[in-house]
């Protein structure tokens, strides 16, 4: 009995643990909405510990073309005004040719819509991002969740040839 | 009776027919939903064209005051509307034949890592930097009020950080 009530309270403590995050209350009409849909299409995704200014929201895709990535994770760090999707820290270019690497995001970004690739100098890293303004009544939660496939989707097609840059 | 039938088919098919031509040849529902949405906005002085001559309206344009900002008296922004999706464009700046190009490409990456409505982009063969931002038209959602908000974020860019963008690419 001691050992069932042990157990019992050990799985107790670990769901408060892991549950943390999704306990979380969300703080803006803009993440509700992007909660309430992800829930309602049954998209499977987590939630991290929100920011100063943002609810974040994670959705795991596995990969189907880019080699090397184990999955892809997108990031929506949803706050009052707007949802910012992110792929961040995809590679660390060498950063011998500068130039190189503009040109590159450039092609990328020319061919691709919606996204864009860019270069953080201040972490030395390329990542994929857009933003999605909050508009109030307009389908809020359905925009981001397309936002955050197409991330996953142009990262997926694109990550090869990034990768030639490291 | 059977001939009655086979009348009422007849029509029936042939009004499907012809309702279904007329959705094809209509103007783009993303068109038609912004130039209704635009004036909720106050924004009423807007230009419509047909830039593909079907006889419908698929740009429509918003001329901005530049207030001395730019070379031209307007910054002038576009929506391209297509099926599923808006594109929303504005020319930043020419770039001279002679600019280095890393300096160029330095500026744009620069706006792609720092502002966050909008992507930014170097033709180089056309010489101009430019803002490009599609506008996924999800199922059931009218993007119009994501397209206004894209415009007016385009024009404010423009307006902001052209004069910076010209002096850091000489």
């Amino acid at each position: 009995m001691k050992r069932i009530l042990g157990l019992l309270l050990l799985a107790a403590l670990l769901c408060l643990g892991g549950g943390a995050a999704w306990g979380e209350e969300l703080r803006f009409d803009s993440s509700r909405e992007v909660d309430a849909y992800l829930d309602g299409i049954g998209r499977n995704y987590s939630r991290l510990e929100s920011t100063e200014s943002s609810d974040v929201f994670v959705v795991r895709y596995n990969p189907d073309t880019a080699e090397g990535l184990e999955s892809i994770a997108v990031a929506a760090y949803v706050s009052e005004d707007c949802a910012s999707i992110t792929v961040g820290g995809l590679l660390h270019p060498d950063t011998s040719d500068m130039l190189a690497i503009y040109q590159t995001l450039e092609s990328i970004n020319s061919s691709v819509s919606f996204v864009r690739f860019a270069y953080s100098p201040d972490n030395s890293v390329i990542y994929c991002t857009s933003t999605v303004p909050y508009a109030a009544d307009a389908g809020f939660g359905q925009m981001v969740e397309r936002y955050i496939y197409i991330t996953a989707l142009a990262v997926d097609r694109n990550y090869s040839a990034l990768a030639a840059l490291q | 009776m059977k001939r009655r039938l086979c009348i009422l088919c007849c029509v029936v098919l042939t009004l499907a027919m012809l309702s279904c031509a007329a959705a094809e040849a209509g103007e783009l529902p993303t068109a038609t939903a912004l130039k209704a949405y635009l004036p909720t906005v106050d924004w009423e002085d807007y230009t419509a064209r047909d830039t593909d001559g079907d006889g419908f309206d698929d740009e429509i344009m918003i001329s901005y005051g530049s207030g001395g900002r730019t070379d031209s008296d307007t910054i002038d922004v576009y929506a391209q509307c297509m099926d599923g999706a808006v594109r929303v464009f504005c020319v930043l700046a020419r770039v001279p034949a002679d600019a280095d190009p890393l300096k160029v490409y330095e500026q744009v990456n620069e706006f792609n890592d720092n502002l966050n409505y909008g992507r930014w982009a170097y033709d180089e063969a056309q010489g101009y930097v430019y803002y490009a931002q599609e506008v996924y038209a999800a199922e059931d959602v009218d993007v119009s009020p994501y397209v206004h908000l894209y415009m007016e974020s385009a024009a404010s860019y423009v307006y902001s950080f052209h004069e910076r963008f010209v002096t850091a690419i000489q």
